[in-house]
C-alpha cells in the first residue's frame, strides 16, 4: 500500500486502466463476470479517489504532486496534481463510472466485453485529463479520450451511429490539432537556456515576463476553440445532438456529464490561465457566446419531440451557466461554476439515464409515444421529476446552489476596456456575436411560427415559444430607453464598438440574459413532464410498463441523495473548491492587469486581502497557505434576505 | 590495410548482398523444388538474419566514418535513415511469406529482390558523392521495378511495372542531367570539379551559382521528390501501389521513402543549406521545398478521403506523410541545428512501423481465391469483430497514421511540427495540423468499416506465424516508441548530434 499512498493519482489514474487490459482477457461473450469486474474496478478507484479527498487540504495549492522525467529531450515530463477544481472533478468521474457500469446491466447486450475496456480506457483517459500538470500528458490524455469515445458512440450507438461518431470526433480533433501546434508555439517561444518544457505552472510563470506580442491573441484563440468545441459553446456545438442522442445511454452519460466538464476545465486551467492578458480582452465575447448557448439551447429543447434530444439540448444550455461563471472571474462564479460541474454531471447524467430506462422498457424516446406513465411508474416519474427539478434551480437541490452562485458571480464582476489591438480584435468578435445571436433567435422565431402553422406544436407550447421568442426580439429590437432598457442586447454592443459601455455592464446584462434561461429551463422540462407523465395513457402498451427494478432504484439512489446533500450542504463541496477559485481568479487578474475583484457589499470579502497578494507568486504550483476564506454559505444564504438584483455597475 | 578497414564499415551492405546471392544460389540448388516450396524457411530465415543483423549493425554507430576516398560516409544519416530501410525490409519479408506461398508466387527471388533493393537503400543512405547516390537510386529502384510487376500474370500488375518504370526512368534521367550541370557549374567555380557533396557544398556557400547550376540542382531536386512520391510528382504512387503485390507496396511507401529523404536531406543540405545564391537566396529555394511540403499534405490527404480502395488511399496517404517529412526537411534546411533531422528519423521510423502494420493488415484479407482483385473498403465490414487481433492492429495502425497519441504518429508530428515552429515556419505546423484532421477522416472511416458496419459473411483470410510476428512487430513499435518517444528519440539524436550535412 506505500506505493499507492506515495503515487496516490498515479494510481487513481491507472487503475482502470490495468483493469481494461484484464478484462480483455475474459472470455468472449461473456457479461456478468465482466461487468461485475468493470465495477469492482470503478469501485475501488472512487475509494482511492475519496482517499484523495480525505488527504487533501484546501489550502495548500497544487498536492499529491509526482513528477518524472518522460522525454528529456523536449523537457516533457510525467506530472500530476491536484488542486481544489481537479478534485472535485476526480469526484464527480469516478462517482459516475461504478453508476455508469451499473446502467450496462440493462442496456448493454452485445460485446460486454469491449464496451468495458472502452469504458475503463475513457476513464483513465479523463481522469489523466484532469489530473495532468504537464501539457504534453494533459494533451496525450485529451486525445486519447476521442478513442474509446469513438467506439463506444460507433459500435453501440443507434441507427445514424457511425455518423455521429466521426462528426463528433472531427470537430473534436481539428481543435485539438490546432491547440496542439499552439502548445507547441508556446512551449518553444518560452524556451530558454534550460530548454524546452511543458510543465504547466512553468510555462505559466515564464509567459507571465514573455511579451509575445499579437500571436498571443491565435495562441489563445487555438487553445480557446479546442475547449469550446468539447464544452461544447455555441456555435461550436452542431456535433452535440447527434453525438448525444445517437450515443448508448451509458457513454451519453459518461460525455455529457464528464468529458464536457473536461472541455471547461482545460478552458479555465490553460487557455484563460496561460493568456490572462488576452484571455481577459475576450471574456465578455466569451460570456456573450455562453448566454446565447443557454437561450439558444433552452428554445431549442422546447420544440423537442425525442426526450433524449431534450436533455442535449438542455445540456447545452446548462453548459453555459458553467462557462459564464468561469469567464466572470470572480471566486463566486467560479465556485459555483465548479460546483454546477458537478451538479450538471450527476443531475443530467441521471436524467439521461432515466430516458435510457424508458427505452429498454418501449424502445422509443418520443415523447408523443408516452403520456400518462405516472400512473403505472410512480417511482420512476417521481426520480425523473426530482432530478429535473434539480437542473431547474429549485432552492433547496443542488442546481440551485451552483447556478445561483454563477449568476451572482457574473453580477458581481467587472472586466477591464483594453486598447490595443488585441482589444479592437475582441470588440469585433462582440459585435459578430451580437449579430449571431440576432440571426439565431429570428431563425428560431421563424421555425417556431412555421411549427406553429402547421400545429405539429401543442396549443400551449406554441404559445410559450412564440411569447418567448417576441419577448427577446422585442428586448433586441425596441428603442433604448437608458444603459440598459430596451434593445437589451443590440444597443449596449453598439455601445460597446464605440467604447462608451465598460464591460462591468455587459456581465450585468448577461447575468440578466441567463436568468431568462433559467425560466425557460423551467418551460421545457415542466413541458416534458406534463408530456410524458401526466394526462390520460393514450398508448395501451404503456398501461403495462414496469416501474424501476431495485437495481435501478439502486442505481438512482446516489443521484437523488447526491442533489440533496449538495443542494442542503454545499460546505464541504465549496470548502474543496473555494480556495482554489480564489486563487486562479486573483493570479489572473493581476496578471491580466484587471482591477482587483470588488469586494461584493454582500459578502464581507475584504480589499486589503487582495491587495496583499503576492504578485510574484503567480501559480497555484506553489504550495502555501492562503488566508482562511470568508463563509462561502454566507454567500448563499445572505442574498435571499436583501433584494439582491442591484443593477450592475452601481459599485463602480 | 585501409581496404579491408573500408569494406569492414560496409558490413550491412555485404552482409544483405552476400544473403540475396545465396538466396538465389539456394533457389536453383537441387533439393529446392519450386512447387513445393520445401526449402522456402530456410530462404526466409537467411533473409531475416541478413536484415536483422544490417539492422543491428546500424544500431552500433558510433561516430562518422568516410570510406573509399570519400564517396561513403558512414554516419548518423547512414545509421537512422538506412535503419528504417533495413527495418522495412524485415518486415517485409515477415510480411510476405504467407501473401507469397497464399498467391504461389516464387520466394527466393522475391527475398533476394528485397534485399538487392535494402543494399541500393544503404548506399543511398550512405553516398557521399552525388554519382554513388545515383547508382544506389538506380539500384532500389530497379529492383522495385520488378516487385511492382511481380504477379506477373494480373495486367493490373503489369501496368503497374510499366508506369512505374517509364516515369521512374524519367527521374532518374532527370538526376543525371542535374548532375552533369552541376558538375559543369563545379568547373566553373572550382579548379577540380567533382560531385563530391561536401565540395558542392563548399563551391556553392562561397560563389555565385549560375542560372545553370540552379537548374541541375532542381533537376536532381525534382528527381529525388519523385522518389518520395511528393506533390506534384506524385502520379504514379496511386496506379503502382495498386497493381505491386501488397507487400511489395508497403515496402516502396516506407523503405523507398526513407532512403529518398536520406538523399533529399543529403542534397538539401549540400546545395540549398549554403544559400543559392543564383536564384534569390536561399529563401526562395526554401520557399519551393515549402510549397511542395503543403501541396502534398493538402492534395495527398484530400484525395486519400475520396479513395474506394483500400491500397490507392493509402497511396494518397503515404504521398501526405512526404508532405509532412518534408515541413521537417525546410526546417532542416533553413536552422540544421535545431532538431529538425532527428524528428525525421523518427517520423519516419514510426511511419514505416505503421504503414507497414496497416499493409499487412490489408494483405491478410487477400485471399488467392477471392474473384474481386481489388480489396475496397467496404469489404472489411465488420472484419474487425470477426478477428480481434487483426481489428485491434487495425486501429493502432489508423490511429498512428491519423496522428492521435499515444503512438509514433502523434510523436512524430509533435518533433516535426517543433522543429518547424523553432525554425520560424509556424504556418506548416497549422497547415500540418488542419490536413491531418483532414486525414482522421478517411483513416477513421476504415475502423468504420471494420467495426461498425454488418459483416457480409467471411471471405476468410491468409494466416501464418510470419504475419502474427510483423504485425506484433509494427504494433509494438508503433506504440512503444509512441509512449516512450526517447527509446528511438535518444538514438536518432546521439547519431544525428554531429551531422550537418
Amino acid at each position: 500500500m506505500n506505493f499507492v499512498h506515495d503515487h496516490l493519482l498515479t494510481a487513481l489514474v491507472f487503475l482502470p486502466l490495468v483493469g481494461a487490459s484484464i478484462a480483455l482477457a475474459f472470455p468472449r461473450g461473456e457479461h456478468t463476470g465482466v461487468r461485475g469486474f468493470a465495477m469492482a474496478v470503478s469501485l475501488a478507484d472512487l475509494a482511492l479517489a475519496v482517499t484523495a479527498w480525505a488527504r487533501f487540504e484546501p489550502q495548500a495549492g497544487l498536492q499529491f504532486v509526482e513528477s518524472a522525467a518522460w522525454v528529456p529531450a523536449f523537457g516533457i515530463r510525467y506530472m500530476v496534481g491536484l488542486d481544489g477544481i481537479a478534485l472535485l472533478m476526480v469526484l464527480l468521474t469516478t462517482f459516475m463510472a461504478p453508476l455508469v457500469v451499473l446502467s450496462t446491466y440493462s442496456s448493454i447486450a452485445t460485446r460486454t466485453r469491449e464496451f468495458m475496456v472502452c469504458l475503463l480506457l475513457l476513464q483513465t483517459c479523463m481522469l489523466g485529463g484532469f489530473v495532468a500538470t504537464d501539457m504534453f500528458l494533459f494533451f496525450t490524455f485529451w486525445e486519447c479520450t476521442l478513442i474509446p469515445a469513438y467506439f463506444l458512440i460507433g459500435i453501440w450507438g443507434g441507427r445514424r451511429r457511425v455518423h455521429a461518431a466521426l462528426k463528433f470526433f472531427l470537430y473534436t480533433i481539428t481543435g485539438s490539432l490546432l491547440m496542439f501546434v499552439a502548445i507547441m508555439y508556446t512551449v518553444w517561444s518560452v524556451a530558454d537556456a534550460g530548454g524546452m518544457t511543458f510543465s504547466w505552472p512553468e510555462v505559466a510563470e515564464r509567459l507571465s515576463h514573455t511579451e509575445l506580442g499579437d500571436v498571443e491573441i491565435w495562441l489563445f484563440l487555438a487553445f480557446a476553440l479546442a475547449f469550446a468545441i468539447k464544452v461544447p459553446l455555441f456555435p461550436l456545438h452542431s456535433w452535440l445532438p447527434d453525438a448525444y442522442a445517437e450515443a448508448p445511454t451509458p457513454a451519453t452519460v459518461i460525455l455529457s456529464g464528464v468529458l464536457a466538464k473536461l472541455g471547461a476545465f482545460g478552458f479555465l486551467r490553460y487557455a484563460l490561465w496561460l493568456f490572462p492578458h488576452t484571455a481577459a480582452a475576450f471574456l465578455p465575447t466569451l460570456g456573450i457566446l455562453a448566454v446565447i448557448g443557454i437561450i439558444y439551447g433552452a428554445l431549442v429543447a422546447t420544440v423537442q419531440f425525442d426526450a433524449k434530444r431534450l436533455i442535449a439540448y438542455a445540456s447545452l444550455s446548462h453548459m453555459g451557466f458553467i462557462m459564464l461563471g468561469i469567464v466572470a472571474m470572480t471566486v463566486t462564479g467560479l465556485s459555483g461554476s465548479a460546483l454546477q460541474m458537478v451538479n450538471h454531471g450527476v443531475a443530467t447524467g441521471a436524467l439521461f439515464l432515466l430516458v435510457g430506462v424508458i427505452y429498454e422498457r418501449r424502445r422509443t424516446r418520443e415523447m408523443a409515444d408516452l403520456g400518462g406513465i405516472a400512473q403505472v411508474m410512480p417511482l420512476y416519474a417521481a426520480t425523473f421529476v426530482w432530478l429535473a427539478l434539480s437542473t431547474m434551480g429549485l432552492p433547496g437541490l443542488a442546481g440551485f446552489v451552483g447556478e445561483f452562485l454563477i449568476l451572482l458571480g457574473t453580477f458581481s464582476s467587472e472586466g477591464l476596456a483594453v486598447s490595443s489591438t488585441t482589444g479592437d480584435v475582441a470588440r469585433a468578435a462582440i459585435i459578430l456575436a451580437a449579430a449571431v445571436v440576432v440571426l439565431a433567435i429570428g431563425i428560431l422565431a421563424a421555425n417556431v411560427a412555421r411549427h406553429g402553422s402547421k400545429g405539429v406544436l401543442g396549443g400551449s407550447s406554441k404559445l410559450l415559444a412564440l411569447a418567448v421568442a417576441t419577448c427577446l426580439l422585442l428586448g433586441l429590437l425596441a428603442p433604448p430607453m437608458g444603459p440598459l432598457g430596451g434593445g437589451l442586447l443590440v444597443q449596449p454592443l453598439l455601445q460597446v464598438a464605440d467604447s462608451q459601455l465598460p464591460f462591468h455592464e455587459i456581465y450585468g446584462l448577461l447575468a440578466m440574459v441567463a436568468l431568462l434561461g433559467i425560466v425557460l429551463s423551467a418551460v421545457y422540462m415542466l413541458q416534458a413532464i406534463q408530456r410524458i407523465f401526466f394526462g390520460p395513457i393514450r398508448h395501451p402498451e404503456n398501461e403495462h410498463l414496469l416501474d424501476l427494478s431495485v437495481r435501478e432504484c439502486c442505481l438512482f439512489a446516489p443521484f437523488v441523495v447526491l442533489t440533496v446533500v449538495i443542494g442542503m450542504h454545499p460546505q464541504p463541496f465549496l470548502n474543496i473548491v473555494q480556495p482554489t477559485a480564489e486563487q486562479y481568479t486573483r493570479q489572473f487578474r493581476l496578471r491580466a492587469g484587471m482591477p482587483p475583484e470588488q469586494a461584493h457589499p454582500l459578502v464581507g470579502r475584504a480589499d486589503a486581502r487582495l491587495d496583499a497578494a503576492d504578485p510574484q507568486v503567480p501559480l497555484p504550483a506553489v504550495r502555501r497557505g492562503l488566508p482562511p476564506t470568508g463563509n462561502p454559505l454566507q454567500e448563499l444564504v445572505a442574498p435571499r434576505r436583501q433584494p439582491h438584483l442591484r443593477a450592475p455597475g452601481r459599485n463602480q | 590495410m585501409t581496404i579491408l578497414h573500408d569494406l569492414a564499415v560496409l558490413t550491412p551492405i555485404w552482409l544483405l548482398a552476400g544473403a540475396a546471392g545465396l538466396i538465389l544460389l539456394l533457389t536453383v540448388a537441387p533439393g529446392y523444388h519450386r512447387p513445393g516450396l520445401e526449402g522456402a524457411g530456410h530462404l526466409t530465415f537467411v533473409a531475416l538474419s541478413a536484415l536483422a543483423g544490417a539492422t543491428w549493425f546500424l544500431g552500433q554507430f558510433d561516430g562518422p566514418v568516410r570510406v573509399f576516398s570519400g564517396a561513403i560516409v558512414f554516419d548518423g544519416l547512414g545509421a537512422t535513415l538506412g535503419g528504417v530501410a533495413t527495418l522495412a525490409g524485415f518486415i517485409t519479408i515477415l510480411m510476405s511469406t504467407a501473401y507469397l506461398q497464399e498467391h504461389k508466387l516464387a520466394q527466393g527471388e522475391f527475398y533476394a529482390i528485397v534485399l538487392l533493393a535494402c543494399v541500393g537503400m544503404l548506399i543511398v543512405a550512405m553516398a557521399a558523392d552525388l554519382l554513388v547516390m545515383f547508382i544506389g537510386v538506380e539500384m532500389m529502384s530497379l529492383a522495385m521495378y520488378v516487385l511492382a510487376g511481380f504477379r506477373r500474370g494480373l495486367r493490373r500488375a503489369q501496368e503497374a511495372a510499366f508506369k512505374y518504370f517509364v516515369y521512374g526512368a524519367f527521374a532518374s534521367a532527370f538526376i543525371v542531367f542535374g548532375m552533369a550541370q552541376i558538375f559543369g557549374e563545379m568547373g566553373r567555380l572550382t579548379a577540380s570539379p567533382s560531385l563530391d557533396l561536401q565540395r558542392i557544398a563548399a563551391a556553392f556557400a562561397h560563389a555565385d551559382v549560375s542560372a545553370m547550376g540552379c537548374l541541375g540542382v532542381a533537376f536532381v531536386l525534382a528527381g529525388l521528390l519523385f522518389k518520395i512520391a511528393s506533390v506534384p510528382f506524385h502520379m504514379w504512387a496511386p496506379d503502382v501501389y495498386e497493381g505491386a503485390p501488397t507487400p511489395a507496396t508497403a515496402f516502396m511507401a516506407t523503405g523507398i521513402k526513407a532512403a529518398g529523404f536520406a538523399g533529399l536531406c543529403r542534397f538539401a543540405m549540400a546545395t540549398l543549406g549554403q544559400g543559392l545564391h543564383g536564384i534569390g537566396g536561399d529563401e526562395t529555394s526554401v520557399q519551393v521545398i515549402e510549397a511542395v511540403a503543403i501541396a502534398s499534405m493538402v492534395l495527398g490527404n484530400l484525395l486519400a478521403i475520396r479513395q474506394v480502395q483500400i491500397k490507392r488511399m493509402l497511396a494518397y496517404s503515404s504521398i501526405a506523410h512526404a508532405g509532412y517529412v518534408l515541413v521537417g526537411v525546410v526546417a532542416l534546411v533553413g536552422h540544421p541545428e535545431r532538431g529538425a533531422m532527428p524528428a525525421i528519423a523518427y517520423y519516419l521510423f514510426g511511419y514505416a512501423a505503421m504503414t507497414l502494420g496497416a499493409f499487412t493488415v490489408i494483405m491478410a484479407f487477400e485471399r488467392r481465391d477471392d474473384p474481386r482483385v481489388d480489396l475496397t473498403v467496404d469489404r472489411l465490414a465488420g472484419a474487425g469483430h470477426r478477428y480481434p487481433a487483426l481489428g485491434l492492429a487495425m486501429a493502432v495502425f489508423m490511429f498512428g497514421l491519423a496522428g492521435i497519441p499515444p503512438t509514433t504518429g502523434f510523436f512524430g508530428k509533435l518533433a516535426l511540427f517543433t522543429a518547424a515552429i523553432s525554425a520560424g515556419r509556424p504556418e506548416l505546423a497549422v497547415v500540418g495540423a488542419l490536413t491531418s484532421a483532414a486525414g482522421a477522416y478517411y483513416y477513421l472511416r476504415v475502423l468504420a468499416t471494420l467495426y461498425m458496419q454488418p459483416t457480409h459473411g467471411d471471405e476468410g483470410r491468409i494466416h501464418s506465424f510470419w504475419l502474427g510476428a510483423a504485425l506484433w512487430v509494427c504494433a509494438s513499435i508503433t506504440v512503444v516508441a509512441g509512449v516512450l518517444p526517447h527509446t528511438y528519440m535518444g538514438f536518432a539524436e546521439r547519431a544525428l548530434a554531429s551531422w550537418k550535412g
